[in-house]
């Protein structure tokens, strides 16, 4: 193997393993920097105060919402557009999204968009729609979520992703078990109690609660300070 | 989705942009030509060839 | 060079060649099971681990990391032995790296059924799992470059350049995108939230389509397809120029999967812009691999090989062709968020990749197992097979997006909704839902053909070995 006479630039790069990696490493990062970077140096929008962060049954409700991976079928974007706006209410601003780890986007409507889900309707419809989509939406093809209104809420578990949504910055005063539990009883309580008065006995630790209180929390924030305007 | 806030931010990058532009242009013209010099040619054939050196082994 | 024929380690691209079969046909078959759940509800059984939400990233993730996957390694292992003419260097690592991918699937396979996700799309398997790919990718990658390192071929041809933009591009995007806070053993929270988590999510979901569904499968094309067609590529030059413009060019794209949300406009717009300069190296990479069959035509006719490389490689102009277009905000305005976008990604997917994988492996299964293919027909009729389900999948997603698209949109003269309940723009895709069961169904009973005709190339019957039996060649 002789490449003595071989062009100076095979020697140099593509006989070069390492720099012709080093290269193509250049190559690939470009785009993401300049796209991602700025992310972090744009201000922060002030309307931002105005959206806070989920409550330990919100979170719950919303990691369940991931589990069951209605994503795949809801979008949360309500993009600027005189139909969608009309379907769905105000579009969505980012700042609206600034508690949501993992966001939930979307890119599939196979049902409706879910951003402005927020007291659209009763806690009894999301309870009814849960058992059995078609009972409140003649033709839909969504599954029955029967399992959600008898599966509990494991507070140990409800605890654990208030701490760690903690450790990543989210304003919680006390994230221990105890207070994590009183606060999703609290508030699953109230649910429970609406939930009463149409004849509907749920248990105020099911899931079906949890996931309730997320879809009634959907975009209220926005909606509220958009329409303050 | 901020006009205002948008045409501000892209003004405070200056001339930072079109000078990345203008480097990557140069870069890619200059590849091209590279690729396409006439004394490179038989090198490139040469290397075109490199599957066909059909190395199975026994 | 060395006088004695090296030895290749071809053990291990039997291993990934089986095991793309497998993964292929179950990735194949829960898509077929989602087709029927989207046309009839039923088939969600009522149970958690068999609805939609949970086995859709099942299908996506067996497809593009289980089947795809495994065909790139085998792929991967055969060619880049016999261009640099040495053995892969290390066979534990090689041997690792099939186990530990192996058992990843399995995992996957596991815990997305049972609810366990990131909700991230292609990234959703649990941090536990994540942090074995990064393993047995680094592994991947320490074999990869060490054989590099003891080449006994100087130049790197350039199908080794597209395979190293994979390892090292995948390498950066799995490991950015699954930065995370764990809660438990199976949950965790992004370090990124809300749109800058969307836009991490789709600078990565962008690229894991560019740099493993794109890149790796460019380079096989330009080994196996001078292989098959028996003459050089059309243009070395062509091939060098398309690289770098194509690696560079592609990982600006991700923002065009969030046009009109509410990612700010200079990001949406650069997606926008470099989507559609993306469409020139693409088009450089189809042109070259088109070309390269020039004189070869006639043995289309009857080499099953080269008509999946021709219709996979078409197939890749179409989608590229397609996706700059969508990446327009006035048509995205139509297409995102439709059945448009899933028509999109299986050109992709079942035109691209599974067409071009499907000639790898029917030039490669006879070589490595040392046996003439079992049915040359069979293949053929894989190929007419696969061919009409694409287009009756693909056809009837478009008709499907694009009027749903309208309808979402449709005002009356008064200034209403025209359709205002939603569920009317989903019943009126009823028919198309069943026609994509068809279609889907067609490309899954070719992938059973393939499976049954490789089978049997490696494991003949004792009458097809006799003498007398004709055995048709490859």
């Amino acid at each position: 193997m002789t490449h003595t006479n071989e062009p100076w630039h095979r020697r140099m790069l593509e006989n070069r393993a390492g720099l012709f990696a080093a290269l193509t490493t250049v190559a690939i990062s470009v785009g993401g920097l300049v796209e991602i970077a700025p992310m972090y140096a744009i201000p922060v929008d002030p309307a931002a105060a105005q959206a806070a962060p989920y409550t330990p049954l919100e979170t719950v409700g919303r990691d369940i919402y991931v589990r069951e991976g209605c994503y795949n079928c809801h979008s949360q974007m309500v993009r600027p557009m005189h139909a969608e706006t009309l379907r769905y209410g105000p579009w969505t601003r980012a700042w609206e999204y600034q508690w949501d780890r993992p966001f939930q986007l979307g890119s599939r409507r196979i049902g409706p968009d879910l951003q402005r889900q927020g007291g659209k309707y009763p806690d009894a419809w999301h309870w009814e729609h849960l058992k059995d989509p078609r009972a409140t939406s003649p033709g839909s093809i969504m599954p029955a979520y029967s399992w959600l209104l008898e599966d509990k809420v494991d507070p140990a578990d409800a605890a654990a992703s208030v701490q760690a949504l903690a450790a990543l910055g989210h304003p919680y005063a006390d994230t221990s078990e105890a207070a994590v539990t009183a606060q999703m009883n609290a508030q699953g309580g109230e649910i429970v109690a609406r939930l009463a008065t149409t004849n509907i006995a749920a248990e105020p630790d099911v899931e079906a609660v949890a996931l309730i209180a997320y879809l009634q929390r959907l975009g209220v924030d926005g909606k509220r300070a958009l329409e303050a305007k | 989705m901020n006009p205002v806030k948008d045409a501000a931010a892209t003004a405070a990058l200056g001339w930072a942009p079109g000078l990345m532009t203008a480097a990557f242009l140069l870069f890619f013209v200059g590849w091209t030509l590279w690729a396409w010099w006439p004394s490179n040619r038989a090198n490139m054939e040469a290397a075109a060839r490199l599957p066909l050196d059909d190395g199975d082994a026994p | 060079m060395s006088h004695d024929p090296p030895t290749y380690d071809d053990l291990s691209v039997r291993r990934f060649i089986t095991a793309t079969v497998l993964w292929g046909i179950v990735g194949m078959l829960v898509g077929v099971v989602l087709a029927l759940q989207l046309a009839w509800w039923p088939a969600n059984l009522g149970l958690p681990w068999t609805s939609f939400g949970r086995l859709r990233p099942l299908h996506t993730n067996a497809v593009i990391f289980a089947f795809t996957g495994n065909a790139l390694f085998a792929g991967i292992y055969y060619s880049m032995q016999r261009l640099l003419k040495v053995r892969m260097w290390s066979d534990r690592l090689s041997s690792f790296h099939f186990w530990g991918w192996q058992a990843i699937i399995v995992s996957a396979a596991v815990t997305l059924p049972l609810g366990m996700t990131q909700s991230k799309e292609y990234a959703e398997l649990i941090w536990p799992v994540d942090l074995a790919i990064a393993v047995v990718w680094v592994a991947f990658a320490i074999n990869f470059f060490g054989t590099i390192a003891i080449r006994k071929v100087r130049h790197l041809y350039v199908a080794i350049w597209f395979y190293m933009s994979m390892v090292i591009t995948i390498a950066v995007l799995h490991i950015v995108n699954n930065l995370a806070m764990p809660a438990t053993l199976t949950r965790s929270y992004p370090v990124f939230s809300g749109m800058t988590d969307a836009l991490v999510q789709w600078w990565y979901g962008h690229n894991a389509v560019g740099f493993l569904l794109t890149t790796p499968i460019l380079g096989l094309m330009y080994y196996f397809l001078p292989r098959a067609a028996e003459r050089p590529v059309y243009s070395y030059r062509l091939s060098i120029i398309h690289f770098w413009g194509l690696v560079f060019l592609y990982i600006w794209a991700g923002p065009h999967h969030l046009l009109y949300s509410a990612l700010p406009d200079w990001a949406q717009t650069l997606g926008m812009v470099f989507s559609i300069m993306l469409l020139a190296p693409s088009w450089g990479g189809m042109l070259n691999g088109l070309l390269t069959l020039r004189g070869a035509w006639d043995r289309l006719r009857t080499d099953p090989v080269l008509k999946f490389f021709v219709v996979g490689i078409t197939f890749y102009g179409m989608s590229t062709f397609e996706g700059p277009m969508m990446s327009i905000r006035t048509v995205n305005a139509l297409s995102h968020y439709t059945d448009w976008t899933i028509a999109h990604v299986h050109q992709g997917a079942l035109g691209w990749v599974g067409m071009t994988m499907f000639g790898m492996l029917y030039w490669l299964a006879p070589r490595v197992w040392n046996r003439p293919l079992h049915s040359v027909s069979a293949a053929t009729t894989h190929f007419w097979l696969a061919t009409v389900g694409i287009v009756l999948y693909i056809v009837s997603m478009w008709v499907a997006g694009v009027t749903q698209g309208l309808m979402w949109r449709a005002i009356t003269p008064d200034g209403l909704l025209q359709y205002p309940n939603f569920l009317d723009t989903l019943t009126a895709l009823k028919p198309f839902y069943w026609i994509r069961v068809v279609g889907g169904t067609m490309y899954l009973a070719g992938m059973v053909l393939l499976a049954w005709n490789l089978w049997r190339t490696a494991h003949p019957s004792a009458r097809s070995l006799t003498p007398t039996a004709t055995v048709e060649a490859a």
